[in-house]
C-alpha cells in the first residue's frame, strides 16, 4: 500500500521533472540574445557618456554584468527603468540628475570659422560643412550628445533645448472620478428597440434642445487674444511680426509659406510671445502670440475676392483656401487645403457635406445650416471644384429637420443637383469614416480614409469658412461655438473670435458647477485651465451640471458591451486592463484587436460602459505612449545606422590608408632592388 | 443589477409561497453576512464601501444563494454561505469583476460540502406547508438548529434525490400517486418563475441570450442522449427539475465569470448543461449544476483563448 503510493509519486515526479526539463531546453533556445534586447533599449545616441565607445559596447558590458545599468545619461530614468524591468533588478538612480528635455546643438554661423574640428566629433554625422565654409547641424539627426561642443575652438556651438512637439506628449491616465450623478439626466446611450448593440452603433439620447433654436450672437472681443503658434502637426509656426507691431484685422501673423497661416482675428498690437496652456489632452503649454485688440476695428480685407468663384482653376482655389488658413472645423483642425489636394490626388468623385453632429450637445453645424445654408452650399460647390468631385451630398442627422429643410431650400435656389441624405442618429455617425456608408453606400476599409473609396468629407463650418474666404476674401478668424450643458445659463450658439480665452466664453455662459468639457459632450476634453484659448477646431463648450457629471467608476464586469459597440472592432476592456496593469504600454500590440493605435477615441465604449470606466481616456494615454515610443525607436534606429555607417567609413579609410602605405613601401623596395 | 433583482422577484415570491418563511430568513441571513464581509474586505483593501455595496451585486448574490439553499436551516449555514461567497468567491480575487468563479455558487458549494445532511433536507413543496411546519418551529430551528418535531416533514426527497437513489421507476411510481403538473410536481412552479424573470431579462437585453439558450440546449441534448442510451429521465423532467432554469438564466449569464466571445459563450453554456446532466445521471450528487458551473468557470478564459486563436489562425504564431 505504502510502497504503491511511493512508487506512483516517484513516477509522477519523474515525469514532471522530465517535462519541465524539456520545456526549459526548448524555451531557452527561443529567447532573444540579451545583448540585443539591452541594445534595443538604449537611446543609440552613441555619445560615449557611459564610458563605453557607443551603445552596443555598453549593452555588452551590462549583459556581461560588468557595468551598472545607470550610466546612460541621455536615456534618462526611463531607460534605467526599462533596463531594470528587462533584467529584473531594482532601478538605480541615474548618475546625472538634470535631464530636462531634449537638446540639439546649434552652430552660431556668424562665429563659425570653418575649422572642421567638430565634424569628426559627431558620432552620427549630424554636422555638415567643409573647410573654410560655414558648418551647420542637421537638427533632425542630432542626438544631443554634446560631444561637439568642446571641440569648437571659438565656442560657437551651443546646446539649445528643443520644445517637445505636441505629438510626442503623453496624456496622463484619467484620475478616478468620484461624483455622484443622476443617470437619467445624463445624455447617453439608449437601448435601440429592435437590435442588439452592433458594431459602431450606439443610440444616444441627446441634449441638443438646450442650445438649439436661438439666433447666434457675437461674443465681444476679449482684452487679450491668445493665438497658439502651431500647425496641425504640432510643429511651431514662425511669427511674422515683432512685439509692438500693430496689425490690422485679417493680417497674416505667420510667414506666408506656412501650411496653415494664422490671421489676426482683430486689429491690435502684438504684445509678445509667451508659453500658454492650450486645450490638449496632455495639458501642454505652447508658444502663443498675444494680441491686444484696440478700438479701431477696420473692416479692410487683405485678400481680393475671387470672382466668379466656380470659374477659377482648382489650383487657385486650393491656394486661396490655404492662404485663408482654413482648418477642419469639425474638431480635427487638419488644413482643408491639404485635405482637398489629397482628395484631388486620390481622384474622389463625391463630396459629402458633413452636417451630422453626432455629439450629444453640439448644435453649431445645425445652426449654421439653418441660418446660412446658401453660403454652405456655395462653399460645397467651391470645395467640390477644388478637389474635382462631381457629386455633392449633404448628410444631416435624422433629428435635424429644420437643417435639412434649409439645405433643400438653398439647393433649390442654387439650381439643384445636390442631394440631401438623412443618416440615423447613431453615434459616431458624424465621424468622417462612418458617414461614408450611410451617405454613399461605399464601405471604407478598416484603417483607411474616405478618399480611398472616392469620397471626401467636409464639415459644414469648414465649408462656410471656405465660402467666406473665396467669395469674400475673408480669412478664417472666428467660428460658431455651441455653449451648452445643464449649468449654462445662456446656452446657444455664439460667434467667437479665435484666440478668445475660454474664461471669457465661460463668463458669458454662466457659472460652472461641475466639469467643463471642451469640444463636445462625448469626445470633449475636461478643461483644466480656463485661460486656454478658443481654436479653429473647437466646436463647443459644455458646462455640466452636477446631474450630468459621470457616475463614479466601478470595476469592469466584462459585460463586453464596449467590444460590441467599438466601431473599430477593438476590445476596449481588455486593452484597458492591460494598460492599467502597465502591460505592453508603448509596445507593438500583441494582436490587431488590442492595438491602441487603431482606436479613434470616439468614446462609444465609454458611453455604453455600465461601470462608467473612462475607457477612451485610458486608451488615449496608451495611444500617445505607443506613438511616442515608436517615434523614439525610429530615431534611435536612424542614429544607430548613421553611427555604424560612420564606423564602417572610418575603418575603410584606415584600410585604404594602410594599403596605400603598403604600396608605397613596396614601390620603394622595388626601386631599391 | 436592478433589473436582475426585479427578475428574481417572481422566483423569490413563489419560493416563499411554496416553502414558507424559511426562505426569507435564509435570504436575509445571507445578505447580512455577505454585506458585512464585503464591507470589511473592501475597507481593508482601501476601497469605497459605499460604491462597493451600492452596485447591488451583493444583493443578487444573496438572493441566488437564498433560493438555492433548502428553506429550513440553522442560521449559521446561510451566514457561512454568504460570508464565503463574498470572501472566497470574490474578494480574494480582488473584488467585483476579478473573480474567476461565480461567488454565489462558491458559497453554496462550500456549505453543501460542509453540511451535507442539513443542506440535503428539503420539505415537500406545498403551499400548505405552513400547516405542517409552523412558523414558530421554523424560527426555533433557524435559531437553535434543533429539529425535534420537524424531522418527518423534512424527510421528503426531491425528485432529483429520488432519481439519484432509487432510479427512474421509483420516481415515476411516486409521482403517479401525486397529482401534479409533471414528474417534477410543484417544483415546476418555481422553474416557471425563473423562466419568467429570465425571459424578461433576455427581452431587455440585460443578459446575453446565447448563454441561457446554450445551457438549455446542452441540457436537453445530453438528457435526450441519456434517455435513449441508458434509459434516463425524460428531457422535460431535466429541464424543469432542480436548478436548470435558474442556472440557465441567472448564473450562467454572470458576465464576469463567462467568456466574452460569442462562440466561446456557446461552448461554455452548452458545457454547463452537459456536465450537469452527466453528474445527474451518472454521479452520486442529485444535482450537478453547481459543480458544472464551477468547472466551466475555470475553463472560461481557455475557451476565449481557444476561440480567438482559431480565428487568427497562424498569423501571430
Ligand atoms: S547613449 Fe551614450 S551614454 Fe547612453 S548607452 Fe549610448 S553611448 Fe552610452
Ligand atoms: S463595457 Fe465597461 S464593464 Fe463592460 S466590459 Fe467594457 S469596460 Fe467592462
Ligand atoms: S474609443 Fe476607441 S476603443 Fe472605444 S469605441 Fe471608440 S475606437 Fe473603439
Amino acid at each position: 500500500m505504502v510502497l504503491n503510493a511511493v512508487i506512483t509519486l516517484t513516477l509522477l515526479a519523474g515525469l514532471c521533472g522530465i517535462g519541465l526539463g524539456l520545456a526549459g531546453r526548448r524555451l531557452a533556445g527561443q529567447r532573444d540574445p540579451v545583448v540585443e534586447r539591452i541594445d534595443a533599449l538604449l537611446p543609440q545616441t552613441q555619445c560615449g557618456q557611459c564610458g563605453y565607445p557607443g551603445c552596443r559596447p555598453y549593452a555588452e558590458a551590462i549583459a556581461a554584468g560588468s557595468a551598472p545599468i545607470n550610466l546612460c545619461a541621455p536615456g534618462g530614468s526611463a531607460t534605467v527603468q526599462a533596463l531594470a524591468e528587462l533584467l529584473q533588478v531594482d532601478p538605480e538612480p541615474i548618475d546625472e540628475a538634470e535631464g530636462n528635455g531634449p537638446l540639439v546643438a546649434r552652430i552660431d554661423e556668424a562665429q563659425c570659422i570653418g575649422c572642421t574640428r567638430c565634424l569628426p566629433a559627431c558620432p552620427v554625422d549630424a554636422i555638415v560643412g567643409a573647410p573654410k565654409q560655414l558648418h551647420t547641424v542637421l537638427r533632425s539627426e542630432c542626438t544631443g550628445c554634446q560631444l561637439c561642443v568642446a571641440t569648437c575652438p571659438v565656442d560657437c556651438i551651443t546646446m539649445e533645448a528643443v520644445e517637445v512637439p505636441l505629438s510626442s506628449r503623453i496624456r496622463p491616465l484619467p484620475t478616478p472620478q468620484s461624483t455622484r450623478a443622476e443617470p437619467l439626466l445624463r445624455p447617453g446611450p439608449v437601448r435601440h428597440p429592435h437590435s442588439e448593440p452592433r458594431l459602431g452603433e450606439v443610440w444616444v439620447r441627446d441634449a441638443k434642445q438646450t442650445s438649439r433654436g436661438s439666433t447666434p450672437t457675437t461674443l465681444a472681443l476679449p482684452e487679450r487674444l491668445i493665438l497658439p503658434l502651431l500647425d496641425h502637426t504640432g510643429t511651431p509656426l514662425t511669427p511674422a511680426q515683432q512685439p509692438g507691431e500693430r496689425v490690422r484685422r485679417g493680417t497674416p501673423l505667420t510667414m506666408p509659406d506656412a501650411t496653415v497661416p494664422l490671421h489676426a482675428p482683430a486689429a491690435g498690437v502684438v504684445e509678445g510671445f509667451e508659453h500658454h496652456p492650450i486645450v490638449h489632452p496632455s495639458a501642454a503649454r505652447v508658444r502663443c502670440l498675444i494680441l491686444r485688440p484696440d478700438d479701431e476695428q477696420s473692416a479692410v480685407l487683405p485678400m481680393p475676392p475671387l470672382d466668379p468663384p466656380l470659374a477659377q482653376p482648382p489650383q487657385v482655389l486650393l491656394e486661396r483656401i490655404r492662404q485663408a488658413g482654413i482648418r477642419g472645423m469639425g474638431g480635427g483642425a487638419f488644413p482643408s487645403a491639404l485635405k482637398l489636394a489629397d482628395a484631388a490626388e486620390c481622384g474622389v468623385d463625391v463630396l459629402v457635406v458633413n452636417g451630422v453632429e453626432c455629439d450629444t450637445y453640439l448644435t453649431c453645424d445645425e445652426t449654421l445650416l439653418c441660418q446660412h445654408a446658401d453660403e454652405v452650399i456655395a462653399g460645397a460647390r467651391i470645395a467640390a471644384r477644388a478637389c474635382g468631385a462631381e457629386q455633392i451630398l449633404v448628410a444631416v442627422k435624422a433629428g435635424s429637420r429644420y437643417a435639412a429643410e434649409a439645405a433643400r431650400r438653398a439647393i433649390a435656389a442654387a439650381g439643384g443637383g445636390i442631394r440631401v441624405v438623412t443618416v440615423d442618429a447613431l453615434y459616431p455617425a458624424g465621424n468622417e469614416r462612418h458617414i461614408v456608408y450611410p451617405a454613399t453606400g461605399r464601405v471604407v476599409p478598416p484603417g483607411a480614409r474616405p478618399p480611398t473609396v472616392g469620397v471626401v468629407c467636409q464639415n459644414v463650418s469648414t465649408l462656410y469658412a471656405i465660402e467666406r474666404a473665396v467669395v469674400h476674401g475673408e480669412p478664417s478668424m472666428a467660428r460658431l461655438l455651441t455653449i451648452s450643458g445643464g449649468a449654462a445659463e445662456h446656452p446657444g450658439n455664439y460667434w467667437v473670435a479665435v484666440g478668445t480665452p475660454l474664461a471669457a466664453v465661460i463668463a458669458a455662459a454662466g457659472e460652472p458647477q461641475g466639469r467643463i468639457l471642451v469640444g463636445g459632450g462625448i469626445m470633449g476634453l475636461p478643461l483644466r485651465d480656463r485661460s486656454a484659448p478658443v481654436t479653429h477646431g473647437m466646436s463647443g463648450v459644455i458646462l455640466e451640471s452636477v446631474a450630468e457629471t459621470p457616475l463614479p467608476e466601478q470595476p469592469c464586469i466584462r459585460c463586453t458591451r464596449c467590444t460590441l459597440v467599438c466601431p473599430e472592432g477593438l476590445r476596449p476592456h481588455e486593452m484597458v486592463s492591460r494598460i492599467r496593469a502597465g502591460v505592453g504600454v508603448g509596445e507593438p500590440a500583441p494582436s490587431i484587436d488590442l492595438d491602441p493605435l487603431r482606436c479613434t477615441g470616439c468614446a462609444s465604449c465609454e458611453l455604453v460602459c455600465p461601470s462608467s470606466i473612462p475607457l477612451a481616456g485610458v486608451l488615449g494615454h496608451a495611444r500617445d505612449a505607443t506613438r511616442v515610443r515608436l517615434c523614439e525607436r525610429e530615431r534611435a534606429e536612424r542614429a544607430r545606422e548613421r553611427f555604424e555607417a560612420r564606423q564602417l567609413r572610418a575603418s575603410r579609410r584606415k584600410r585604404e590608408k594602410e594599403a596605400a602605405r603598403q604600396r608605397k613601401r613596396e614601390a620603394i623596395a622595388n626601386k631599391g632592388a | 443589477m436592478g433589473e436582475v433583482l426585479l427578475a428574481l422577484t417572481p422566483a423569490a415570491a413563489v419560493s416563499i409561497w411554496l416553502f414558507g418563511v424559511g426562505v426569507a430568513l435564509n435570504i436575509a441571513t445571507v445578505l447580512v453576512a455577505a454585506t458585512l464581509v464585503e464591507a470589511v474586505a473592501v475597507r481593508a483593501r482601501g476601497g469605497s464601501v459605499r460604491a462597493a455595496l451600492g452596485d447591488g451585486s451583493v444583493l443578487v448574490t444573496a438572493l441566488i444563494i437564498g433560493l438555492c439553499l433548502p428553506p429550513l436551516l440553522p442560521w449559521w449555514i446561510p451566514a457561512l454561505a454568504g460570508a464565503l461567497a463574498v470572501l472566497l468567491g470574490k474578494q480574494v480575487y480582488g473584488g467585483l469583476g476579478q473573480n474567476v468563479f461565480n461567488p454565489a455558487i462558491v458559497g453554496y458549494v462550500a456549505v453543501v460540502l460542509a453540511f451535507p445532511q442539513a443542506t440535503g433536507m428539503w420539505p415537500a413543496p406545498d403551499p400548505t406547508l405552513g400547516a405542517v411546519i409552523s412558523n414558530g418551529e421554523a424560527w426555533r430551528y433557524f435559531l437553535s438548529g434543533e429539529l425535534t418535531p420537524l424531522a418527518d416533514a423534512l424527510t421528503h426527497a426531491t425528485p432529483l434525490d429520488r432519481l439519484a437513489t432509487d432510479g427512474l421507476a421509483a420516481l415515476l411510481a411516486h409521482e403517479a400517486a401525486v397529482p401534479g403538473l409533471a414528474a417534477t410536481g410543484a417544483w415546476t412552479w418555481l422553474g416557471l418563475a425563473f423562466l419568467l424573470g429570465g425571459i424578461g431579462l433576455v427581452a431587455r437585453r440585460t443578459i446575453d441570450w446565447r448563454l441561457p439558450s446554450g445551457v438549455l440546449i446542452g441540457t436537453a441534448a445530453t438528457a435526450a442522449l441519456f434517455a435513449v442510451v441508458t434509459d434516463g429521465a425524460a428531457v422535460g423532467f431535466h429541464l424543469l427539475a432542480g436548478a436548470t432554469l435558474m442556472v440557465a438564466f441567472f448564473i450562467a449569464t454572470d458576465p464576469v465569470t463567462a467568456p466574452v466571445e460569442s462562440r466561446a459563450r456557446w461552448l461554455y453554456a452548452a458545457g454547463i448543461g452537459v456536465v450537469a446532466m452527466v453528474i445527474r445521471e451518472l454521479g452520486g450528487h442529485p444535482d450537478g449544476f453547481a459543480f458544472a458551473i464551477l468547472m466551466m468557470n475555470a475553463t472560461a478564459p481557455l475557451l476565449d483563448y481557444w476561440v480567438r486563436r482559431s480565428w487568427r489562425g497562424t498569423a501571430d504564431s
